[in-house]
């Protein structure tokens, strides 16, 4: 581990460090917005590896919604209420709990239960192809995108995953992200660290004079450059072949994309990011490690959202493990006498089974317990975080979803995924129930259901699946 | 991530492919129970014309736009390449244009690398090797513009091209001005793809488009440099000495005879899935001794091995023949020898063990999935470079888990699908190749016993689950080199590598002839380049 103490004036001085952010993403404008600002924020959380479902929802829960605080809480609720010094605590309101929603394998049936596959369902509703990832918008850029189109936003998503390194097996990357902004095209940049993340943040908060020159400077060299490479498009566009032209005018969407990324940002007064001084440099990241860096990622978040500089988050927890890598994307957990990866445990161990004495049932729920807890902080921060409308927090007016790639691990099951969202989307979603659904429902009804209670435009999830026709999901779940 | 199934590795292996398998063939896939596949189809030899088939607008892969960026400005800032997704190989190679999208997250990456190059060049200590010019600004700029412009996009640029460069160049200040122009070439849509326009010639034999001389010179470079041409090449073009077959030869055989002329390498290390090495992980617990330095060491032996067999004097094939490898401190012990102080050549003529390439560490691990040896990926592994590949339906069985099955061999614990009709189509393709590599260790390592003092039994059999025919990786090695399906295979997988894409019936005429070359004593990989670079479809594009 290296830290790197780090100033944010220092960091505004260097020039270099300004240009050499894969982040500047990020430094798209907070600028009003044309119509109503968007009424909620939207943010993903990914787990990997499922969750033991009994662990997560009560018994006793039906597909209508039963209040939770009649049921029996279970072990990882117990857990999102533990207190956390210096932090508000969670009430059972401050969040609904799911299991029971169906997904579906990959349409490849070589790898009809792959984590790529769950990847897909649980931001997309529909399997994500194994090696080229989803085939349509996740859940995340929908919010966006809409929201944009109704006039309502102009902040880009910051899109995080923690421990994902930026080189890994070609092979396994696509089932690594769960941010698409169409078919196959996975979110990016994806900030993988906190300091980069930081160095973004930082040059778009605390200050009350507005943006550095350099910043001005460098949002009116890319606006030129952008002009013009959109108008070699459109010329090359005319004299290439029918198939070309496809790929020419996915060119230019993205150079439009980009282009929207290029209003000034306003004058903020939000105070400073917090200061992010770390930034791994080991190939491989133990526990305790990784928590330090996937922490600061979610304070950063926390500070982007009560600044005001985006109201849609992408955050994923790496899977944690696979058949190899060099890079850090194979998180380990040190375990007494072993040194496990939860993914492993998830392939090698069918339930109830143990290796060199270690259960893995523990290993899997040992994972998940620190998962939940960097969970559970998050949620506390936001909830301590002061949201647009006077005495509401940041979690009130959010729409928070956590879910993951399949229902459990070790069953490897695309189905009885559990979920869970929190938050209140400025009053449009009541907490405190827990539903079982019991694969009656499909998660992507869930996820139009999420957008829906968020105040996104025209909810819905269109997928252009290898299926007679895309497969479209436009129907909340009227009961959440 | 592994995709498999929970449960222990053979017999989830086993379990994957039960139920039957289905032939895929090239793009589509023929359903049917459990006949086994045949080779992937090579198209119909017949007397036709060699046509370049559909071409399609190839958007550069990150390692081909960093290497071009030094192409343009003479140097780069280095890791380029990070600012890109991990690069999606399909049919075995990443640069398949099918795959390389204009994503936004590809055009952000773009911009990063584009604008992190401009604050590089531009730099106090750096700007003076670009922009020597001071006076009149403008001519300055414009000399700038059309001379780094011709190396961005490939091409000269015109008169009015040049002419609004440098009038929104001028919109900033002195300095920012040249910054702004590294920025804009670099993002481009000529410099971020290779775009070739229909001009208008036709070839008379095939009725494709005939390529540009600039577009010539660009797929000569791209091929043997992976990299966009530099001005000499470019004015080679321009002068006609590409027009021809001849033309095209010399240029190439100066291209591969200069030291970095190594990119075409890139081709047998993908094709032998030396980039998976990178990506074996092993329980640290079961595996102590696979190390990080143990797996880059086992990479970087596999690449000096592809290496040597690239070169104008070595056949290409023969690298699966290998007499010999290389070990450093942190490989050697795994092939039992003590560790050397530097990286240090070993001879493995008339070893009886090792010396094929289907025994060294790095292929015996990346064809072993997780903890296990895998007979069934092991003959995955060998019947892929014969192109005959296998998927599997959906719905597949587990073999059962019985209490006999928990202290079978390896070969015992597959004996289910010698007996079961419905598995022995695809696995008696697979098996009886893999358990000719069963001494080798997931590892890597060999031995003569397993965990329970048995010998462990490594004859196999091409043909199916009968007698044996072959004993160990040697045999095993030989009877592949027999085969008429590798060359004609390892030529499909060439032109898919040189034409980014996969193959086509229109390929047909060409993967014939760079078949008959491999099969003669002169199939080298620069004279497998230097024919295609003389073909006719080198030269030409079909409609997409």
């Amino acid at each position: 581990m290296s830290l790197l103490q780090l100033s944010r004036r220092h960091f505004l001085r260097s020039s270099a460090g300004l240009l050499g952010l894969p982040v500047l993403e990020a430094l798209a404008g907070r600028a009003h917005a044309q119509g109503a600002p968007a009424p909620t924020t939207f943010i993903t959380y990914f787990i990997p590896n499922g969750m033991y479902p009994a662990f997560w929802v009560p018994a006793g829960a039906t597909a209508t919604g039963t209040a939770l605080s009649s049921l029996q809480p279970t072990r990882w609720l117990q857990l999102l209420l533990e207190p956390d010094a210096g932090l508000p605590d969670l009430s059972l309101d401050d969040f609904n709990v799911a299991r029971g929603l169906k997904g579906q394998g990959d349409f490849d049936p070589s790898f009809n239960d792959s984590h790529g596959a769950g990847c897909g369902n649980f931001s997309t509703g529909s399997p994500g192809d194994r090696f080229k990832g989803a085939y349509g918008k996740s859940v995340d850029i929908v919010a966006r995108d809409n929201w944009r189109a109704a006039g309502q936003l102009s902040t880009p998503v910051l899109n995080l995953a923690a421990a994902v390194p930026a080189s890994v097996d070609p092979d396994w990357y696509r089932s690594g992200a769960t941010s698409y902004t169409g078919k196959f095209a996975a979110m990016s940049p994806i900030y993988r660290q906190p300091l980069p993340l930081f160095g973004a943040l930082s040059a778009l908060s605390g200050t009350s004079t507005g943006p550095s020159p350099e910043l001005v400077r460098l949002l009116a060299r890319r606006r030129s450059t952008l002009d013009l490479v959109r108008g070699e498009l459109t010329r090359l566009g005319q004299r290439v072949s029918a198939s070309d032209r496809q790929r020419l005018e996915a060119h230019a969407a993205s150079v439009r994309e980009l282009e929207r990324r290029l209003e000034v940002p306003a004058a903020r007064t939000c105070g400073p990011a917090p200061a992010a001084d770390y930034q791994s440099t080991s190939q491989y990241d133990v526990w305790g490690r990784y928590s330090r860096k996937a922490e600061l990622q979610l304070d950063l978040i926390v500070h982007a959202l009560t600044c005001g500089i985006t109201r849609v988050v992408s955050f994923m927890h790496w899977n944690s493990g696979g058949e190899g890598g060099p890079d850090e994307r194979f998180l380990k957990v040190r375990w007494p006498g072993a040194d496990w990866q939860q993914h492993n445990q998830a392939h090698a161990i069918p339930s109830g089974g143990h290796r060199d004495g270690v259960e893995a049932f523990d290993i899997m729920n040992a994972f998940t317990q620190e998962h939940l807890t960097l969970f559970r902080r998050f949620l506390k921060r936001l909830k301590a975080a002061p949201g647009t409308k006077a005495g509401a927090s940041v979690l009130d007016e959010s729409v928070v979803y956590l879910g993951s790639e399949m229902g459990y691990g070790p069953w490897h099951n695309l189905d009885d995924f559990p979920a869970l969202v929190a938050g209140h989307a400025g009053g449009a979603l009541a907490g405190g129930r827990a539903f079982a659904f019991d694969n009656q429902k499909h998660i992507g009804n869930w996820l139009v259901t999420l957008l829906q209670k968020a105040g996104v435009p025209s909810p819905a999830l269109v997928q252009d699946t290898p299926t007679s026709s895309p497969t479209v999901y436009d129907q909340p779940i009227t009961a959440l | 991530m592994s995709l498999l199934r929970p449960a222990q590795v053979i017999a989830t292996l086993a379990a994957l492919s039960c139920a039957g398998c289905v032939g895929e063939i090239s793009g589509g896939r023929a359903g049917g129970p459990a006949s086994a596949p045949a080779e992937e189809p090579t198209h119909q030899t017949v007397a036709e014309p060699e046509r370049a088939g559909p071409v399609f607008l190839r958007a550069l892969t990150a390692a081909e736009l960093a290497a071009s960026v030094t192409v343009v400005f003479g140097s780069a800032p280095p890791s380029l390449e990070r600012h890109f997704p991990a690069q999606t190989a399909a049919a075995g190679f990443d640069n398949n244009a099918e795959l390389v999208m204009l994503s936004e997250g590809y055009v952000t990456a773009v911009q990063a690398a584009a604008e992190e190059t401009a604050a590089w060049l531009t730099a106090p200590a750096r700007l003076g090797t670009i922009f020597t010019c001071t006076d009149p600004r403008a001519q300055c700029l414009s000399a700038f513009a059309a001379e780094r412009g011709r190396l961005a996009y490939r091409r000269s640029l015109s008169a009015d091209e040049v002419g609004v460069l440098v009038q929104r160049a001028q919109a900033f200040a002195p300095g920012e001005d040249v910054q702004w122009l590294v920025e804009t070439l670099l993002q481009g849509p000529e410099f971020v793809s290779r775009v070739e326009l229909t001009l208008g010639s036709v070839s008379e034999d095939t009725g494709e488009a005939l390529l540009a001389p600039h577009e010539i010179a660009t797929r000569l470079s791209f091929l043997l440099h992976g990299r966009g041409p530099s001005a000499a090449l470019l004015d080679a073009a321009a002068a006609g000495e590409l027009a021809t077959a001849d033309g095209r030869e010399r240029w190439a055989r100066l291209l591969l005879s200069e030291p970095d002329g190594t990119h075409l390498r890139r081709f047998p290390e993908q094709w032998l899935k030396v980039d998976r090495i990178d990506a074996v992980e092993r329980s640290s617990v079961t595996w102590p001794q696979w190390t990080q330095a143990v797996r880059a060491a086992a990479r970087e032996e596999a690449r000096r091995v592809v290496a040597d067999y690239s070169g104008p004097n070595e056949h290409l094939l023969e690298v699966l023949r290998a007499d010999h490898g290389y070990v450093d401190a942190a490989l050697a012990p795994l092939y039992g020898l003590s560790p050397p102080s530097a990286w240090q050549r070993v001879d493995r003529r008339g070893d009886a063990v090792r010396g094929p390439w289907l025994t060294m560490v790095g292929p015996l691990s990346v064809t072993a999935p997780l903890d296990a040896t895998a007979p069934i990926k092991r003959g995955f592994y060998v019947r892929t470079l014969m192109c005959q590949t296998f998927s599997l339906p959906a719905m597949v069985p587990a073999l059962p888990e019985t209490s006999a099955a928990a202290t079978a061999s390896e070969r015992e614990r597959l004996e289910q699908h010698r007996r079961d009709p419905s598995c022995s189509g695809c696995h008696g393709l697979l098996e009886p190749l893999g358990f000719a590599l069963a001494r080798y260790d997931a590892i890597g390592r060999y031995r003569e016993r397993d965990g329970s003092g048995e010998i462990i039994d490594d004859s196999g059999s091409f043909s199916g689950f009968g007698a044996p025919e072959l004993k160990g990786a040697h045999e095993l090695t030989e009877r592949l080199l027999e085969d008429p399906a590798l060359p004609r295979c390892a030529s499909r997988a060439f032109v898919r590598f040189a034409q980014g894409r996969l193959d086509r019936p229109t390929d047909a005429p060409l993967v014939a002839r760079l078949s008959a070359l491999l099969e003669s004593d002169r199939g080298s990989l620069p004279e497998l380049a230097v024919a295609f670079v003389r073909s006719d479809a080198f030269v030409s594009r079909g409609a997409p």
